[in-house]
């Protein structure tokens, strides 16, 4: 069975939309932004997501006619929603259709549960209504209801939480669940609001740049945080116009350390050789690889392993493109596999900018115009986590 | 779409159900998990100082089902993962106004840290994924089980976790998830195949958004073939609790303890959720 992707949205640092996103990362270099949103002690450059809470809300009721009951929502909700709102916009409709809905978040309703904490240890009570959003599970219903009010027959949904691989991993659930068939589309998507929790937890590993982060450069010294939500839309139904063909999406574990990569890159290696065996794709096949560069020094370093164990001396041209949209942890896989259906739509490579130094491997640092047949994904995570994902152009 | 319990393992506090169905003994007063001494399947006495409950109940029911069984996937599925060390964590953000650092309790936090873990003691390099959910989270990971042994997977390690701390059980309280009022905790573990030998009962439905009478409907099954089993009188609710009720009904169809029923129906009914498992004697 064929899959294709027929849909695609992102919401990031460049406000709503692939396009935006695509044309910010294709012409600008980053510099860091005065914070207007999170609430944090630390002055690092994160990527925030250009909307109040309140400005979403609005947003969603007056563009999208997605009216919502007065409540309490979490950041990470209200992006679940905005991302989705924006997919059903440019996708076929999906009223009488049945659909498989598979989100994926790192942090949840953090965002909101953490001033329920502060509140609660300060004054031994806090607002219950506050972590009423705690688990990942509550954006994914509310996206549930926006698609159920469009006619929709959600007929299994479902969240993810598997660090920064998890929208990836998403979207080999989404298609698991197309081929066993009676399904008509898979969203899969992901987001991760910034949050004190988040911000916090990788300040204490040590990984987070004081600068704007430059991915596999040698004198790399960190990765940026940022926020992020995106979804893509899967179908089988070939006469659907497509924006690429899923080819295969495949998981392996690294096995090794919960937050750091194998020296020799195993987990990294297998997902990726996995991945080509299951799409039927020779490596050096492979017109471009979009890979998950954080910009920490082992990841960068792991992986230019890695893509070395797989491609041999003829690494295919690759870039990282947070040094854009920043980390976004659980949505990164589905908002960069957005980004590459786009590549291959365009013809063209986004750079990795702020690259200077060689340590192993030198990515695509200046936008390229290239053929484009095969793009490689990648995202890896906490835990040991290891995804990539092969799409081939339409 | 076949789906076959080989292996279970609990901890819940009527201890493991894998080794001793002993219904009969248990005398509740609390639905604290009985923990076992987990020295023996996990050996590092550093890496267990290190783990909250969550993580040593679900790693000792994983590597319990494990032992020699290979699998070529790994599901986990919690409500809340490691909710004491979110904690730790939220409490070292207030209590030093984001000065200090908590790594442990950050990378714990983490809700695929327990797939984690397995993966890095068992050296395996199978795809894990964590299935997060609230109370639809087991039906949700076993219908995903499902449709991987109808596809590319032969065997699969489930394991599902979830610990209780003093605030996470007040707030549930607060939101009145429970019907009885209790609240449990608990970790299950099963092996899953497509292939029945030895296999103590199949998994022939799983389903969220649906009650027992829908479910028996829809399959064909009249209710006089059916227990209707009422397994949280064992283990408390919890969000994943029914995991346990399975994993229960899997042994008690093994020994035949249920008159001659062909069915077990574990439905599980969690504040707004509710969903349903339906296993069939081998």
């Amino acid at each position: 069975m064929k899959i294709f992707c027929c849909a695609s949205s992102i919401v990031s640092v460049s406000g709503i939309g692939v396009g935006k996103c695509f044309d910010d990362i294709a012409n600008a270099d980053y510099s860091a932004k005065k914070l207007q949103y999170t609430d944090t002690a630390h002055e690092i450059p994160l990527r925030e997501i250009p909307f109040s809470n309140e400005e979403i809300e609005r947003m969603l009721a007056d563009n999208y006619n997605v009216v919502l009951p007065s409540r309490i929502y979490t950041r990470t909700a209200l992006l679940s929603m905005l991302t989705v709102a924006d997919l059903l916009q440019s996708a076929p409709s999906v009223s009488g259709k049945k659909v498989v809905v598979v989100n994926a978040t790192t942090a949840g309703g953090m965002d909101k549960s953490e001033i329920f904490y502060r509140d609660y240890t300060a004054n031994g009570d806090a607002d219950i209504a506050l972590v009423a959003g705690h688990e990942p599970a509550d954006s994914t219903k509310h996206v549930c209801d926006i698609l159920k009010n469009k006619g929709a027959d959600v007929v299994w949904s479902s969240t993810i939480s598997t660090a920064c691989s998890s929208s990836a991993v998403a979207v080999g659930v989404g298609m698991d669940m197309l081929k066993c068939g009676d399904v008509d589309f898979a969203i899969c998507m992901g987001v991760d609001p910034l949050c004190k929790f988040t911000i916090n937890g990788f300040n204490s590993l040590g990984i987070l740049s004081k600068d704007v982060c430059r991915p596999f450069d040698a004198d790399r010294d960190g990765l940026n945080l940022g926020e992020g939500a995106a979804s893509v839309m899967l179908t089988a139904d070939g006469n659907i116009p497509a924006l690429c063909e899923m080819l295969s999406c495949e998981t392996a574990s690294d096995a090794y350390h919960q937050t750091a990569t194998s020296p020799d890159a195993v987990g990294p290696t297998l997902a990726m050789k996995a991945a080509l065996k299951k799409a039927c794709v020779d490596a050096d096949k492979i017109s471009y690889v979009n890979a998950h560069g954080t910009a920490t020094p082992n990841n960068d370093e792991s992986e230019s392993i890695a893509m070395i164990n797989v491609f041999g001396e003829n690494v295919p041209p690759f870039s990282s493109t947070k040094f854009w949209t920043g980390h976004t942890l659980g949505a990164c896989g589905v908002l960069e596999l957005a980004l590459s259906a786009e590549m291959l739509k365009k013809q063209t490579i986004l750079p990795t900018r702020n690259f200077e130094k060689v340590e192993r491997l030198t990515p695509v640092c200046k936008m390229e115009k290239a053929e484009l047949e095969y793009i490689m994904t990648n995202s890896f995570g906490f835990g040991g986590g290891a995804t990539s994902i092969i799409i081939k152009r339409v | 779409m076949s789906c076959y319990i080989k292996k279970v393992s609990t901890v819940s506090p009527i201890g493991d159900l894998g080794e001793n169905l002993n219904l009969n003994s248990f005398a509740a007063n609390s639905f604290n998990a009985v923990e076992p001494d987990y020295k023996e399947v996990i050996v590092n006495a550093n890496l267990r100082r290190r783990m909250n409950r969550m993580l040593k109940m679900g790693t000792y029911v994983a590597m319990k089902c494990l032992v020699d069984t290979d699998v070529d996937m790994m599901l986990t599925a919690t409500s809340l993962g490691s909710i004491s060390d979110t904690e730790k964590m939220l409490d070292t953000i207030y209590t030093s106004g984001e000065t200090l650092g908590n790594p442990t309790a950050f990378i714990q936090s983490t809700f695929n840290t327990l797939a984690g873990n397995i993966a890095q003691l068992k050296s395996t390099h199978i795809p894990n994924i964590t299935f997060v959910n609230r109370g639809d989270t087991v039906a949700n990971a076993l219908r995903y089980a499902q449709v991987k042994l109808s596809g590319d997977a032969d065997n699969i390690l489930y394991v599902s976790s979830d610990e209780k701390t003093e605030l996470s059980e007040s707030v549930l309280r607060k939101f009145n998830l429970s019907a009885s009022g209790e609240y449990g905790e608990g970790s299950t573990a099963m092996i899953l195949s497509s292939e029945k030998t030895g296999a103590l009962a199949e998994i022939v439905y799983s389903k969220c958004g649906v009650d027992v009478q829908t479910a028996l409907a829809e399959l064909h099954i009249s209710t006089a073939d059916v227990e209707i089993l009422d397994y949280k009188r064992w283990c408390g609710e919890y969000a994943t609790a029914s995991a346990f009720g399975v994993a229960m009904a899997a042994r008690m169809l093994e020994f035949c303890m249920f008159d001659g029923k062909t069915h077990v129906a574990i439905e599980h009914r969690y504040g707004h959720e509710i969903s349903v498992i339906v296993l069939k004697k081998c």
